[in-house]
C-alpha cells in the first residue's frame, strides 16, 4: 500500500483518500437512516410478539413432554427478561406456577385461571387488578399432541411502541457516529499524507524567504516515507558541501562527478601523455600514455606526488617559464644523446578559470616527435643531398659547354670528348630528376607497374653490362651467377631494371677499391631470389632498419662523403613491394652487406 | 721545396674530386697560360702543398680526405708566411660562412658551382696580381 501509494502523486492521493472516506460516511450513514425508517415504519411490534411467544411455547411443550419440565423455568426466564414482557409464567392444569419468570410464584396458585382447548391458540385478555392497575395478558394452551400441560401466560409491557423507539434510540448514537468517527479517521489519514510535504512546503518557504541566497538552514525529517528520505538525502548533501557554497558550484561539482569518469576514459586514451600539476610542480594527474612515453608503464600510479622535474631526464630544462606562470611554453627534451633516442615536446599550460591565484596549476601535454625529427633531418639531409647531385652534373655541363663555346678547339677527338661529357652529365641529372620522380610518385602513392614479359637472362645481362663500368673503375671483382635456364616474366621492366641497378651502384659505391660484388640468382618452384653482395664498409645494426626509409643516409662519414639522395633503397625496396615480392638487408658494419629481392614468378 | 722558376707560367693546384670537372678546369686553365697540377682529394692537395711551391691554389669544398677547408686550415697553421691565395669552390649555397671563410682562411674568391670557366680563370689571373703586387 505505501509502497503504490508513494508512486501516486500526492494531489491524486488526497484526492482519493477524500473521497473514499467522504463515500464511506455517506453510505454508512444512509444505511442507518434507512434502517431506522423501515423498523419505524414497517414495525408491528405485537405480532412480533406474538411469532415469539408461539416460540417458546413450542420450547416449553418439547421440554414438558420429554423431560417432565426440567428446563421450563429456565425457558420462561429468557422469555421473561424480554424488554416488552412483565412476566411469564406456565401454568399446570391444576392452576398451580410450575415455573415463572419472577421464581417466588412458583409452586403457586394462579388467581387467574383460563381453561384453554387445545384448538386455542392465543387468547389475549385485559387483567385488570385489585389496585386498579391493568395489564394486557396472552394465553398460550402448552399441548403436545393429546396431552394438555397446562398453559403459558405471559404479561406484557404497557407501551409497546414506546419500547420499540426506545430500542432504536439505542442505536441512533451509533448510526450518527460511524460516520463522524469515518470522517475523523479521514481527516487524519489525510493529515499524515501530507504531513512530508507540508513539512518540505515550510522549509523551502523559509528560504525563500531568507535575506541571503546561501545562508539558510534546511533539516533533516523524521518521517519513514520515500519523499522525506529523498529529502535528507538532499539535505545531506547540501550541507556536506558547504565549502562551495554557490549554486553553481554545487551543480558543476556534482556534473563533475559524473563527467570525471568519462574524462578519465578519454584522457587515458590519448596517444598524448597528459599530467597535471599542482602549484608546487607536483604530479597529480598522470594518463597512461605519458607513463609510456616515459618508458616505464602505463600504470602511472606511482607518479603521483612526485614532482614533474624528476620524469624527465637530467638536464631538461622545466624552468624556463619560471616568473612566467600565466604563460603557456613549449620546449623539446631530448632523451638520449642522439635523435634516434627520442624527442618529446612537452607544452605548459596554466589550467584556466585559474588565473586569479598567484601559484598556478598547469597542465602538461607530452607528444613524442622522435619521428618527426628523424623526418625533419633526413629532409634537410635530402635538400643537401639534392642539391649536391643537381649541381655537379650541371656545373659540368655548363663548364664544357662554355669551354666549347669560347675557346676555337681545333682538336675534333678532343671536341668529342667534351661533348660526350656533356652528354654522361645531363645523363645522369636526367637520372636524378627520373628519381625524384619516382619518389614524388612513391610520397603520393601513385607509382605503378607496367608490366611487359621480358627474358630475364636477357635482362639480367644487361643490368651487369651497365654497371660493369663502375666496379671495373674501382677495381672490384664483379661476378654475375646465373642459373643456366632463366624463364621470361611479367615485370615492370623500367622500375625493374632501375631497382637492380641501384642495389648494384651502391655495392659499387660503398665497396673500396678492389672489393668483391657478388650478383646472384636463383630460381626455386615459383620464386626468383635476386642477391647483391659485397665486401663494402657495411652498415651498422641500428641503422639497418630505417635503411629503406625516404632520404635516410647512414651517418657514416665514409657514406656521408659520397653523393646520394637517400632515395635509391626505398625506391628499391617499393618496385620489391609493387611486383609482390619483398627486399631483405642482411649487413656487418665492416664487412660487407647483402641485400635480396624475392619476388613471386607468375 | 721546389720553387718554380720566376720566367716560367704560374703554377696553379686544382684539387678537386670530381674527374669531369678538374678536366675541364685544368683545359682551361692551360688554355690561359698557367701550369696546372690536379689532386684528386684533399689528402693529396695537401701532400702536393708540403712539397711544391704553388702560386694559387684552387680547391673544392667537399673532398673525400680532408675537405678544402681542412687543407687551407692545415696551410694557415703550417705555413703563416706563405701568402698562397685560395679560390674555392662550392656546390653549397648560404650554409657556407663566406665572411668567416674569408678573414680566417684568408680565401679570396668563392665560386658557387656552377661557375663559368671564365670566371675562373679571371680569378686566378686576378690573384696573380694581387700577388704580384704585394711582392
Amino acid at each position: 500500500m505505501q509502497l503504490r501509494s508513494s508512486h501516486q502523486p500526492l494531489s491524486r492521493r488526497l484526492l482519493s483518500h477524500y473521497l473514499m472516506f467522504g463515500l464511506v460516511s455517506i453510505i454508512t450513514l444512509s444505511l442507518a437512516w434507512f434502517w431506522l425508517g423501515h423498523s419505524v415504519l414497517g414495525g408491528h411490534p405485537e405480532r412480533a410478539l406474538i411469532h415469539r411467544i408461539h416460540e417458546v411455547r413450542s420450547l416449553i411443550v418439547a421440554d414438558l413432554a420429554d423431560n417432565r419440565g426440567v428446563g421450563t423455568q429456565a425457558l420462561v426466564g429468557l422469555l421473561g427478561s424480554e424488554v416488552w414482557v412483565a412476566y411469564a409464567g406456565v401454568i399446570d392444569t391444576d392452576g398451580t406456577y410450575v415455573a415463572h419468570s419472577k421464581p417466588t410464584r412458583v409452586g403457586k396458585i394462579s388467581e387467574t385461571r383460563f381453561d384453554l382447548d387445545a384448538q386455542h391458540t392465543v387468547i389475549e385478555r385485559h387483567v385488570v387488578w385489585q389496585d386498579g392497575s391493568s395489564r394486557r395478558e396472552y394465553w398460550v394452551p402448552l399441548v403436545s399432541g393429546t396431552t394438555a400441560h397446562g398453559c403459558l401466560q405471559v404479561g406484557v409491557v404497557d407501551d409497546l411502541h414506546a419500547t420499540h423507539w426506545h430500542r432504536m434510540a439505542d442505536w441512533l448514537p451509533y448510526a450518527i457516529l460511524a460516520p463522524i468517527l469515518t470522517l475523523g479517521i479521514g481527516g487524519l489519514v489525510l493529515q499524515s499524507t501530507a504531513r512530508t510535504n507540508a513539512a518540505i512546503e515550510g522549509q523551502l518557504c523559509a528560504v525563500s524567504a531568507g535575506d541571503s541566497p546561501n545562508d539558510f538552514q534546511l533539516q533533516p525529517l523524521t518521517e519513514p516515507s520515500p519523499a522525506a528520505q529523498g529529502w535528507n538525502r538532499l539535505v545531506e548533501r547540501a550541507l556536506g558541501q558547504k565549502s562551495t557554497s554557490t549554486l553553481d558550484a554545487k551543480l558543476s561539482q556534482s556534473l563533475g562527478s559524473l563527467l570525471d569518469k568519462r574524462f578519465e576514459r578519454i584522457l587515458s586514451s590519448l596517444p598524448d601523455g597528459v599530467a597535471m600539476t599542482d602549484k608546487e610542480g607536483h604530479i597529480t594527474y598522470a594518463n597512461r600514455a605519458l607513463g609510456v612515453l616515459l618508458q616505464q608503464s602505463p600504470d602511472t600510479s606511482h607518479l603521483r606526488g612526485r614532482p614533474i622535474q624528476e620524469l624527465f631526464s637530467p638536464g631538461a630544462d622545466l624552468h624556463r617559464g619560471a616568473g612566467q606562470e600565466t604563460r603557456p611554453i613549449v620546449f623539446e627534451v631530448p632523451l638520449g644523446a642522439t635523435l634516434a633516442d627520442g624527442v618529446l615536446r612537452v607544452s605548459r599550460s596554466p589550467v584556466m578559470g585559474d588565473e586569479h591565484s598567484s601559484a598556478m596549476q598547469h597542465v602538461w601535454t607530452v607528444r613524442d616527435i622522435t619521428q618527426q625529427k628523424l623526418a625533419d633531418e633526413m629532409r634537410t639531409q635530402f635538400v643537401y643531398s639534392a642539391t649536391h647531385e643537381l649541381r655537379t652534373p650541371l656545373a659540368n655541363i655548363k663548364a664544357y659547354a662554355e669551354t666549347l663555346a669560347v675557346n676555337e678547339l681545333t682538336d675534333p677527338e678532343q671536341q668529342k670528348s667534351f661533348l660526350n661529357t656533356i652528354y654522361a652529365e645531363a645523363t645522369r641529372l636526367a637520372r636524378f630528376v627520373e628519381e625524384l620522380l619516382n619518389v614524388s610518385q612513391m610520397e603520393a602513392g601513385s607509382l605503378s607497374l607496367h608490366r611487359t614479359e621480358v627474358d630475364l637472362e636477357r635482362l639480367l645481362t644487361e643490368i651487369g653490362d651497365k654497371v660493369r663500368p663502375q666496379m671495373v673503375q674501382k677495381q672490384i671483382t664483379f661476378d654475375v651467377l646465373l642459373p643456366p635456364k632463366l624463364p621470361k616474366i611479367q615485370v615492370d621492366k623500367d622500375k625493374f631494371v632501375a631497382a637492380l641497378v641501384n642495389l648494384l651502384g651502391n655495392a659499387a659505391k660503398y665497396t673500396p677499391d678492389n672489393g668483391c660484388v657478388t650478383f646472384k640468382v636463383t630460381l626455386a618452384a615459383k620464386e626468383l631470389q635476386i642477391s647483391v653482395e659485397d665486401t663494402g664498409i657495411g652498415i651498422s645494426s641500428d641503422e639497418v632498419p630505417k635503411l629503406c626509409t625516404k632520404f635516410f643516409r647512414s651517418a657514416d662519414d665514409r657514406v656521408r662523403d659520397l653523393p646520394g639522395s637517400g632515395l635509391g633503397l626505398a625506391f628499391t625496396q617499393e618496385v620489391a613491394r609493387l611486383h609482390g615480392g619483398k627486399l631483405a638487408v642482411h649487413s656487418e658494419l665492416n664487412k660487407g652487406s647483402q641485400f635480396t629481392i624475392t619476388m613471386p614468378i607468375a | 721545396m721546389s720553387t718554380p722558376s720566376t720566367t716560367s707560367a704560374p703554377s696553379i693546384l686544382v684539387a678537386e674530386d670530381n674527374r669531369v670537372m678538374s678536366d675541364v678546369m685544368r683545359f682551361n686553365l692551360q688554355n690561359a697560360g698557367y701550369q696546372v697540377t690536379v689532386a684528386r682529394n684533399g689528402t693529396e692537395a695537401w701532400e702536393l702543398l708540403q712539397s711544391t711551391k704553388f702560386d694559387v691554389l684552387v680547391t673544392d669544398y667537399q673532398m673525400p680526405g680532408l675537405t678544402g677547408e681542412e687543407v687551407c686550415t692545415a696551410l694557415r697553421i703550417h705555413y703563416p708566411d706563405w701568402h698562397l691565395p685560395v679560390i674555392f669552390l662550392s656546390a653549397r649555397g648560404l650554409e657556407l660562412n663566406v665572411d668567416r671563410m674569408k678573414s680566417e682562411l684568408g680565401i679570396e674568391t668563392l665560386l658557387h658551382k656552377p661557375f663559368s670557366p671564365r670566371e675562373l680563370v679571371e680569378a686566378v689571373a686576378k690573384c696573380l696580381e694581387k700577388s704580384a703586387q704585394l711582392v
